[in-house]
């Protein structure tokens, strides 16, 4: 049964074959190509050249990215490559089939454990199909080889029947030539050899023509769809609960001074007194020092002195790591401070030996209520983070703060106030305590938050 | 042109063919092969690697733990030259419950196939140095220690390996907990992915994780 279906296949892919012949111009040169394919192992070197781009293709990464990740990200370069290189050998180079099959085989194998499971079985499953057919492929017997001339010579109607792929595997090969050593004893037999290949060969190679083109043919497919960037459905509606939207919540405003940017001067941070609340790098000491009568410049680390310092800062000690200058702008429909330090302002370093003045404010217990992030990225685009937060023992920086405070037990609000950190002179050897301090709402240029403990309840993040 | 194709098949590369009894000699064991090294990943027994990207792409987890967390807005190049933004987060070694894949893709003939993967139903799967694109990403809850919020991406230091350029607003944690973690991932490049039973599940109605 399964032999007539085959036949009938094979047949009709022999007449489709002739038929496209027929069909398609530059015979002469399509006879040529022919030629050069069926003298090596063509279909194998494609397949396995096929599964190499599909396993470097499949992660899609920044180049750069791998690189850092390391041997994960590298291994599907490494083995893609490997795949790719044996294919090219199979092309160019077909007497060294057997030792490049054994080896892109085993490569095959191993992307299954090291590159997404052998990019998902594809390329994995592309590579050790041509490694096989490339080890399976031999040339054909002297005796074979004549009848084979012969028939091209005589007619071009015989060639035009093996069109659809001569190059063919027979699947219907009865003589069970395994082995190399085989080549002599069939020499004799290469008339019902050749009559195999025309019946059967045509029908197995459009069967394994068909297959891993398909398999190509998604993966074509897919490949472009991550150009009709998904915009993540609901999460736009997100950030718009964030902004307060009662009229309530902006009460008059009280222009005080809320400039940023500019440094009005102080003293330079003090020495350190422990690590910031994240536990992590201790800041170190400033070396410059001020010159008096000079304000600052923003990009300057050292300040004025002040006359006089008394006492070490309360709280934990300053972050001493590298801020970003391109901080977000953060806001919050609430905002609650448990046992507050106001330490007014300092100065946290940049990477390139710059310093920005701040705000600095320190907490035992945060919450805030909506608290909605905003931050450029580095292709311009922003970067939005809508989170209810509860935060232990943190470290605030903030160019700004602008919000109008809840004076206890009135339960009355301020006018909206704004302090920018440039009023308030740096290091000021005081700091205020305060048990409970709210604001509602509240908007801040927030450049650094260091914190023990964060609780958050429903984050969403998106562009 | 008789003569020239005589030519031609004298030559030192005779015309050949595949002998399929010889390809299945390497095919036979190399399916065997591939088929004991899914086995194994399927049983935990062998960590993955992956390094995978694709719109379709859709992760979920019921609980997700790590240790040396960092991260900091990037952008992806895409296939239309437009960079597309994203949150690349590293973790330096994590474990996650309830973890479920997802990817949608549009094959020819066959229509939209969806491909699900789920694991860490009964026993967490833990990975180490993963590094995520993450497109949009929300959590239900959770608890961050440690956390460095504003510090300078190309400073991140707590995961090795993973930094920014200079002059951008990156954040690290030392631990990091999250609950009910749903993200379209864009690119997840792995170092090793330790799996326990894995579930895998091809719907044809479009089903997928979340």
């Amino acid at each position: 049964m399964i032999t007539f279906v085959l036949g009938f296949l094979a047949e009709l892919a022999k007449e489709t074959g002739s038929w496209l012949d027929r069909l398609l111009p530059a015979a002469r040169l399509r006879r040529s190509l022919r030629h050069w394919r069926r003298r090596r192992p063509f279909w194998a070197g494609l397949w396995t050249a096929a599964g190499g781009v599909e396993l470097i293709v499949l992660p899609l990464a920044p180049l750069p990215l791998m690189l850092k990740v390391g041997i994960g990200a590298m291994s599907a370069i490494g083995v893609g490559l490997v795949l790719i290189a044996g294919g090219l050998f199979f092309l160019f180079a077909p007497a060294q089939r057997m030792f490049i099959s054994v080896v892109t085989a085993i490569a095959s194998l191993v992307s299954l454990a090291t590159t997404n499971l052998g990019g998902f079985g594809i390329g994995c499953g592309l590579g050790l199909f041509g490694s096989s057919m490339a080890f399976g492929w031999l040339p054909h017997e002297q005796g074979d080889e004549g009848g084979d001339g012969l028939e091209e010579d005589a007619t071009d109607a015989g060639e035009r029947d093996e069109g659809a792929g001569g190059w063919g595997g027979g699947a219907g090969e009865r003589d069970g030539g395994a082995g190399a050593g085989a080549w002599g004893a069939r020499a004799g037999d290469a008339g019902t050899l050749e009559t195999e290949r025309a019946g059967a060969g045509p029908g197995t190679a459009v069967i394994a023509l068909t297959l891993p083109l398909a398999l190509a043919a998604a993966l074509v497919v897919a490949a472009p769809a991550p150009t009709a960037a998904a915009a993540p459905p609901g999460v736009t509606a997100g950030g718009a609960t964030a902004r307060p939207g009662d009229p309530r919540d902006t009460p008059a405003e009280v222009a005080l001074p809320c400039l940023t940017g500019v440094d009005t001067g102080g003293a330079d941070n003090p020495a350190p007194t422990g690590p910031p609340p994240s536990g992590q790098d201790r800041p170190t000491p400033p070396t410059k020092t001020a010159k008096p009568g000079t304000v600052g410049d923003p990009d300057d680390l050292t300040a004025l002195k002040p006359p006089l310092v008394i006492g070490d800062q309360p709280g934990p000690g300053r972050a001493g790591y590298p801020i970003s200058p391109y901080h977000p702008t953060v806001r919050a429909t609430r905002l609650t401070a448990t046992d507050a330090i106001i330490h007014g302002a300092t100065y946290l370093p940049t990477v390139g030996g710059g310093r920005m003045k701040v705000l600095w404010v320190h907490a035992a217990r945060i919450v805030a209520d909506d608290y909605h992030l905003e931050v450029k990225g580095p292709d311009g685009t922003t970067h939005r983070l809508d989170v209810q937060l509860d935060i232990r023992n943190v470290d605030v920086y903030a160019t700004y703060l602008k919000g109008s405070v809840e004076i206890p037990w009135l339960k009355v609000n301020t006018p909206q106030i704004c302090v920018g950190a440039d009023v308030i002179p740096a290091n000021l050897p005081l700091a205020v305590q305060l048990p409970e301090l709210t604001m509602e709402p509240v908007t801040a240029s927030q450049v650094l938050v260091d914190a023990a403990d964060v609780h958050y309840t429903v984050l969403r993040n998106s562009h | 042109m008789a003569a020239r194709a005589r030519e031609l098949s004298t030559k030192s590369n005779p015309e050949g063919r595949t002998h399929w009894k010889r390809a299945a000699l390497m095919l036979v064991p190399g399916v065997a092969c591939v088929g004991a090294v899914v086995i194994a990943l399927a049983q935990g027994a062998m960590a993955a690697s992956f390094a995978v990207s694709g719109k379709n792409f859709k992760v979920s987890a019921d609980e997700i733990t790590g240790r040396g967390v960092s991260g900091f807005p990037s952008s992806l190049g895409s296939k239309d030259g437009k960079g597309h933004a994203v949150l690349l987060a590293g973790i330096e070694s994590g474990t996650a419950k309830g973890v479920c894949l997802s990817m949608k893709q549009r094959l020819p003939l066959v229509g939209e196939v969806s491909l699900i993967v789920r694991s860490g139903s009964h026993r967490p799967i833990s990975g180490e140095h993963l590094v995520v694109n993450a497109d949009a990403l929300t959590s239900g809850g959770g608890r961050v220690t440690g956390v460095q919020a504003g510090r300078d991406a190309s400073t991140l230091d707590a995961t090795p390996g993973v930094s920014g350029p200079q002059g951008l607003f990156g954040v690290q944690a030392r631990t990091a907990l999250a609950r009910d973690v749903r993200s379209t991932a864009w690119a997840s490049n792995g170092g090793s992915l330790t799996l326990d039973k894995v579930e895998i599940e091809l719907s044809h109605a479009g089903k997928e994780c979340y």
